[in-house]
């Protein structure tokens, strides 16, 4: 299992920029709008690493929200 | 008005607000712009279905017009802060941080010694540093000289809208400012009057949320608020009069045309 926003996921095998996108259209952000943490490795804008994922990744996919 | 310098940065208003608890987008964008701020909080959340508040904040403000400062609000500890601190300048492509670090669920007190820690590898990253602590004037003077770009004192606790409670630590602040960085008076105001209240003690800016977003007329009350922190600081500057133990007549004393007792009248 890979780790997505907190929750266990089947996505082994599927690249960083696949999950990205396919949270970020859920909730309709743009994956530009959005930063992306992967083993606790900051990765910016688009520049994902193309590697697939494996068991054991642990990804975050963090925007801007409301706060204080 | 002074103009008020943050890490080189020059600011044209002295009110900071937080984007945080409005009803929507279109409501919190009109009440921003009537507050005239331009430095604005966010915060950095995952990217979640179905949960509140998590709108992506990029495409509902013109970031053109405001500076973004991302908070780290959620960290409990400082290796926690330095995430969100990375992650906040990652999405924003900003190095400022309000740097928050509360393990304390029901009064939201800041934690003055991880806040410490997180500050100081958070310096050596080249953040600017903008801390939220206990209106504490020794740990302010220690962030100082770590190099954080102001310091963010509490007024009362977060959302809380009891005001001023705090004013005599933040008076000590206001006398020590010559070897403080900016001071930014921060949380639980209620009322622009307090608003005011903080920038006559001396503060250099006040960021404002709850006390806003939970008006009843957000867009007004923002507009209040601003209006009272152009004037707060206005007064501070023009120095207020002597203060006196008894009344001293504004009106006067001789000439005054009643009759004497000696008068035939």
């Amino acid at each position: 299992m890979v780790w997505i926003n907190g929750k266990a996921v089947e996505a082994e095998g599927k690249s960083l920029s696949e999950v990205v996108e396919a949270v970020c259209g859920q909730r309709g952000i743009s994956p530009d709008a959005v930063a992306v943490m992967l083993n606790d490795e900051i990765w910016v804008k688009g520049r994902w690493p193309a590697r697939p994922l494996a068991t054991g990744d642990v990804v975050e996919v963090v925007a801007m929200m409301q706060g204080g | 008005m002074s103009e008020l310098v943050i890490a080189g940065r020059r600011l044209n208003s002295r009110l900071f607000v937080g984007t945080g608890k409005y009803r929507d987008f279109a409501l919190m964008r009109e009440a921003l712009e009537a507050s005239g701020a331009e430095v604005v909080t966010v915060s950095v959340r995952r990217v979640e279905v179905g949960a509140a508040g998590h709108q992506g904040l990029l495409e509902a403000l013109d970031w053109q017009r405001y500076r973004v400062l991302p908070n780290t609000a959620g960290a409990r500890t400082a290796v926690e802060a330095l995430r969100l601190a990375r992650l906040g300048r990652a999405l924003t492509g900003s190095d400022w941080v309000k740097l928050e670090v509360i393990p304390d669920p029901t009064y939201l007190l800041p934690d003055p010694l991880e806040t410490y820690r997180a500050a100081e590898a958070l310096v050596q990253e080249g953040f600017a540093v903008l801390p939220y602590i206990a209106p504490d004037p020794v740990l302010a003077h220690k962030l100082a000289c770590l190099g954080c770009a102001t310091v963010m004192p509490l007024a009362a606790p977060i959302g809380s809208g009891q005001g001023l409670k705090n004013r005599a630590m933040l008076e000590i602040f206001a006398r020590q400012r010559a070897v403080l960085p900016p001071v930014v008076v921060d949380a639980g105001l209620r009322w622009p009057s307090e608003a005011a209240g903080a920038m006559e003690l001396g503060a250099d800016a006040v960021l404002v949320n709850t006390a806003i977003a939970e008006a009843q007329d957000p867009v007004a009350m923002a507009a209040a608020f601003g209006q009272a922190v152009r004037a707060g600081r206005m007064a501070y500057e023009a120095g207020p009069m002597p203060e006196r133990a008894s009344a001293s007549p504004s009106s006067p004393t001789q000439g005054v045309p009643l009759p004497q007792p000696e008068m035939p009248l």
